[in-house]
């Protein structure tokens, strides 16, 4: 299917308006944005069938379009929960106790690292260095860090999710 | 040039190239992986690193440019430990199973690991294992091998211009994948396997079937088209086990499309013919040679006394050697008869007085200089799927690309433009691109014809014209669709007069692998050149040889040749394999060699000859071609027909071996097309319950050897055989794709419905070289669909 | 004096009764003839006699058609053919010894990885026909499956000097 009839009119005029920020021939620069718009629009991940639409319309192979969403963690290429929480792992944060959030976070949720919770609600991801490191350890969801953490705050965004 | 010293050695080198080329070219050995000449490069897997003075760390030689005064050591103590380190890196995550492993014995990272790996690691932790996935028939995968070079991925994204495959996910979990795990649908796929360094991209016929020591290596050349691609054929114990490329960089470069790679597997068919045969009273009996040979000379001059000349008609495959088609030729001579052709599928000849033999203006490795190209009626990479990556390089090159084809074909380039029109379409639009040309070069006798005045050019045929006659190096090709289509000999006249006007090249596509250089045997021999089609309609021939050819599957006209086939007295086949309709149409068969098992001479597209040398013995009894024609002479009393190898046979071809046709002057293809007989075929409109009928032999149906390759038949770019068509035309029949139709053109068919959006109106393709569409007649024109 | 000292040599026959005094010595000494076939010489467990194909307790054969064997043997006794059994392992399809030109350098069990290929004990056979002397992969596998124990404790015993 055609990209046209998987976005809403308002997301492709963003996405053409992505598209014009590249010189003409390097449409596919527009990918990582482009990719975002669209996820964002359907329920936080990318179908198959997104994917190729999204290659289709900035003139790239599939296969390339799908090294882009395998590659970065925020793309999810299987469906995810209602929340997405990415807790970040690397050296900064793990040497200022993310183990702990982490703990936390999986006995809160119920699910695993990396995985999804029964109820479908809480997605944990681990990622890396996101940049936070100055006040680690950290995590991210919808978009926004939340750093510092301690269990406590942790509990507190928790419950601004239910 | 600039001054650089690699190991003390002082050098030249071009400005601005890598460390690794100034080696190569000079004989130091620098090890690598993701580093290969034809490819871009990646320097992602550092096992070239070099030490170069003044420079605090090692760095890639693939990615360092040289500079003046360079200093360079490959094997110094701190090159070495890099290499050493890069090596042991790698070898953490590859397996230890070159014992399994069908690389083993030819892998770039066993032999350096043998040179730069220790015999110990310190490495205890678990392995990486990554799952396998099914790319198709010709493939086969052992991902957990793959050192992450992306040799494969840049083939696809560079050379091949279709990128299946990809590196998906990063950092260890890193790994070759396929978009939604489909099957390699490129015709030079199997380029990967010669590509991966390990043994992660493998060929799957040739699967733990040898090893490469045990191979002898014979070089040969392929002949499935009309590039003659040089390969290596590789045998073990008198059985052909693999064919690979031989690099040449003029025809093939490093590269081979997978129809030379994988059509060896035929030789071993279970169809295979292994000794002659004779039908008595209907049933066949295996006999010896001597009596098959005996009776077919008998029954040949029987026919010869009763009915006279030309009453025997010769029919080869255009992949036919110089040697076998001269003693042909000789044979036919003896039997009184005119009647030989190879022309078998394409059916317009009627400028052979003009064009005696097919032309190609330009060498092979000039077709990447060109920078404006004009393709009519192509489907290039099925047709010569290394032209397809020649032209690529010159679309990468900046050349414009023009194309006229009757769907909207998928090139592995993106095109300048593209016009879809019918076949029957074809001269006009070309007599259009004249008509525009003609306003600043005048010219009466063309501005006369009747094609040209009620041409009616568009902006696009201006903009070809304009391309064509602005860059220097310009080039008008003319591909398989219009060397087949009804009006062949008046496109070519067309296309010639545009190159002439123009000051292009113009060059054609040709059947199979010998075309150009039977076309020379006929000028040489002086047999008129006409067409299978024209052949059959003229004549009832009473006894008919057929060469290496399947006429239900390789004729333009499998109906008539059916009807032709059936009132013969007497039909004699030599070929290698037992078709069922040559079963049921031949009275006699004698099995002949086929690829690996005789010798022989081809000539290619450039003109160029290139002999072989068999390096199996024949199957069975199955003998060279060329001695069954010498035999026969003989038994026929012939004069000559002494020859004892395909080299005293070419040394008498090449006695009376004519020079290179001359092209015909504008003037004398002006006269020539005002000529009545150069009137367009068929110009009538297809009738309101009618479809017109376009025909192409996919790429893996062009000759007996490649429909037995089973490998190749369930290959991604393997076709079905169905009917074509788009959605207009379905709906118009009231049909959905998956559909069984039923199809009458001559006789009756019954195929699915596919759909090809790209295709003109009531305009469907229906593939030759299938049993399912044997039945049908002549390749191009009107054909009724019925629904089901 | 030289010549008295000869002629009394020659005269008390003094050379013979040393001969005889070695022959009196062994005459009397124990014997090492072996009365075979009754009785049998000690063998070394590198001994290098007839060839056996081993499997693996689980049943499974050993061999997996790498062709070392064969590239490595001087007398070009071995022919191995294979391709990809049903369940995708690479196997031979064929695996033949030729004895009548088989020189017992064992080479061949020298260069198996997966010891496959062992030369057993066993030198106590005989052809009654000619072409019996091509041992093929059948023959072999039987003979391994019947002195497993034996080719086992052989390989044992070896095991501590590779």
């Amino acid at each position: 299917m055609k990209l046209k009839q998987l976005v809403s009119p308002e997301t492709l005029s963003q996405i053409d308006h992505w598209i014009t920020k590249y010189p003409t021939t390097q449409k596919q620069s527009a990918v990582l944005p482009v990719m975002m718009l669209v996820q964002d629009e359907h329920h936080g991940w990318l179908t198959n069938e997104l994917i190729e639409a999204v290659a289709d319309y900035l003139g790239m192979s599939h296969i390339a379009a799908y090294e882009v969403v395998s590659f970065y963690t925020m793309f999810e290429s299987q469906p995810i929960g209602k929340h997405k929480i990415s807790v970040c792992t690397n050296i900064s944060c793990q040497l200022n106790g993310a183990e702990k959030i982490v703990d936390h976070l999986e006995k809160r949720c119920g699910t695993k690292l990396g995985e999804t919770s029964a109820d479908g609600k809480f997605t944990l991801r681990e990622v890396e260095c996101m940049g936070a490191c100055i006040r680690a350890p950290m995590l991210e969801y919808n978009k926004q860090y939340y750093e510092s953490l301690t269990p406590e705050k942790v509990d507190e965004l928790l419950e601004t999710m239910k | 040039m600039i001054e650089i010293e690699i190991d003390g050695k002082p050098l030249q080198a071009p400005q601005g190239a890598m460390i690794i080329e100034v080696a190569d070219a000079n004989n130091i050995r620098i090890p690598r992986f993701c580093y290969h000449k034809k490819l871009s490069v990646a320097a992602n897997c550092r096992m070239c690193l070099v030490e170069v003075e003044k420079m605090p760390k090692t760095v890639p030689a693939c990615a360092t440019p040289v500079t003046p005064g360079m200093k360079i050591f490959t094997e110094s103590q701190k090159a070495r430990d890099s290499q050493r380190a890069v090596m042991e890196f790698l070898l953490i995550n590859h397996p230890l199973d070159c014992p399994i492993c069908d690389q083993g014995g030819e892998c770039e990272l066993q032999d350096n690991a043998l040179s730069y790996g220790n015999d110990n690691s310190p490495y205890r932790e678990t392995k990486r294992v990554v799952k396998d996935e099914d790319i198709g028939s010709l493939v086969a995968t052992e991902l957990t091998r793959c050192i992450q070079c992306t040799r494969c991925v840049r083939f696809g994204q560079e050379i091949a211009g279709l990128r299946e495959l990809g590196m998906v996910q990063r950092g260890e979990h890193s790994e070759i994948r396929t978009f939604m795990k489909q099957a390699l649908k490129s015709e030079v796929s199997a380029n990967v396997i010669d590509l991966c360094p390990v043994g992660a991209l493998t060929s799957k016929p040739f699967r733990f079937t040898a090893r490469a020591w045990e191979l002898n290596q014979h070089p040969g050349i392929a002949a499935h088209d009309a590039f003659g691609s040089h390969i290596y054929l590789h045998t073990r114990r008198d059985e052909l086990m693999r064919v690979i490329p031989k690099d040449n960089e003029n025809i093939n470069e490093c590269w081979l499309s997978d129809r030379d790679r994988f059509s060896y597997l035929g030789v071993n068919s279970a169809e295979r013919l292994l000794s002659p045969m004779i039908k008595r009273n209907g049933q066949w009996h295996a006999t010896d040679w001597e009596t098959a040979l005996l009776f077919a000379s008998k029954s040949l001059n029987q026919v010869k006394q009763k009915y006279g000349n030309n009453a025997i008609l010769g029919l080869s495959s255009p992949n036919t050697t110089l040697e076998e088609y001269y003693l042909f030729a000789k044979l036919m001579q003896v039997l009184d008869s005119q009647d030989l052709t190879y022309h078998v599928r394409d059916t317009d000849l009627r400028d052979a007085a003009l064009l005696p033999e097919p032309h190609f203006g330009i060498s092979i490795a000039d077709i990447e200089e060109q920078k404006a190209i004009f393709v009519l009626g192509s489907l290039l990479a099925a047709e010569l799927p290394l032209m397809s990556l020649r032209m690529r390089k010159a679309i990468l090159g900046g050349a414009c690309i023009d194309v006229i084809n009757p769907f909207n074909y998928d090139f592995n380039f993106s095109l300048t433009s593209e016009t879809v029109c019918t076949p029957q379409q074809f001269a006009q639009e070309l007599a259009s691109i004249i008509k525009v040309l003609l306003k600043d070069t005048p010219n009466q006798a063309l501005a006369d014809l009747a094609i040209v005045k009620n041409a009616q050019p568009k902006a696009y045929h201006e903009a070809i014209a304009n391309r064509l006659k602005q860059e220097e190096k310009s080039f008008i090709y003319l591909g398989a669709l219009a060397y087949h289509a009804q009006d062949a000999a008046l496109l070519r006249m067309l296309a010639l007069a545009i190159a002439n006007l123009t000051n292009s090249q113009f060059g054609m596509y040709t059947d199979g692998a010998n075309s150009f250089g039977l076309a020379k045997i006929h000028r040489a021999l002086s047999i008129p050149v006409q067409a299978s089609t024209t052949l059959a309609a003229n004549s009832n021939h009473k006894a008919i040889m057929l060469h290496q050819l399947e006429p239900s599957l390789d004729c333009a006209n499998p109906y008539q040749m059916d009807k032709l086939l059936d009132q013969a007295e007497m039909v004699i086949a030599l070929t290698s394999f037992k078709e069922p309709n040559l079963l049921q149409h031949a009275d006699v068969l004698f099995p002949i060699s086929t690829l690996g098992e005789t010798s022989g001479t081809l000539v290619n597209l450039e003109n160029k000859v290139q002999n072989f040398a068999g390096c199996i013995p024949p199957k069975g009894e199955a003998r060279p071609a060329w001695k069954v024609f010498r035999v026969l002479g003989n038994l026929l009393n012939a004069e000559g027909f002494d020859e004892n190898s395909t080299h005293e046979v070419l040394n008498k071809v090449f006695e009376n071996f004519p020079d290179d046709a001359t092209l015909p002057s504008l003037a004398e293809i002006a006269q020539q097309l005002a000529d009545a007989k150069f009137q367009p075929v068929d110009n009538s409109n297809t009738a309101h319950d009618e479809c017109y009928r376009l025909t192409t032999w996919p790429i893996y149906r062009v000759d007996n050897l490649v429909r037995r390759s089973d490998a190749l038949q369930t290959s991604g770019a393997a076709k079905p055989a169905a009917v074509w068509m788009n959605e207009a035309t379905m709906k118009k029949f009231q049909l959905q794709e998956g559909d069984k139709v039923s199809i009458q053109q001559s006789g009756n068919t019954q195929l699915n419905v596919y759909l090809e959006a790209g295709l003109p109106d009531q305009v469907v393709w229906v593939p030759a070289g299938f049993n399912e569409t044997s039945s049908l007649g002549e390749n191009f024109g009107k054909i009724v669909i019925n629904k089901i | 004096m030289k010549f008295i000292k000869k002629l009394f040599n020659i005269f008390f026959l003094t050379e013979l009764l040393k001969g005889l005094k070695v022959t009196g010595k062994k005459f009397f000494a124990p014997k090492f003839t072996v009365q075979f076939p009754e009785e049998k010489t000690p063998t070394s467990s590198r001994f290098r006699g007839l060839h056996a194909l081993r499997r693996y307790p689980n049943g499974e054969e050993r061999c997996i058609a790498c062709k070392l064997c064969e590239a490595v043997c001087p007398a070009l006794a071995i022919t191995i053919e294979a391709e990809p059994r049903e369940d995708g392992s690479r196997r031979t399809t064929k695996y033949e010894i030729d004895l009548f030109k088989c020189i017992y350098c064992g080479f061949c069990e020298e260069a198996c990885p997966v010891d496959a290929i062992v030369e057993t004990r066993i030198m106590h056979y005989h052809f009654e026909h000619r072409s019996e002397q091509i041992m093929t992969k059948d023959k072999l596998l039987a003979i391994g499956d019947k002195y497993e124990p034996m080719i086992a404790k052989d390989k044992a015993a070896d095991s501590i000097y590779r």
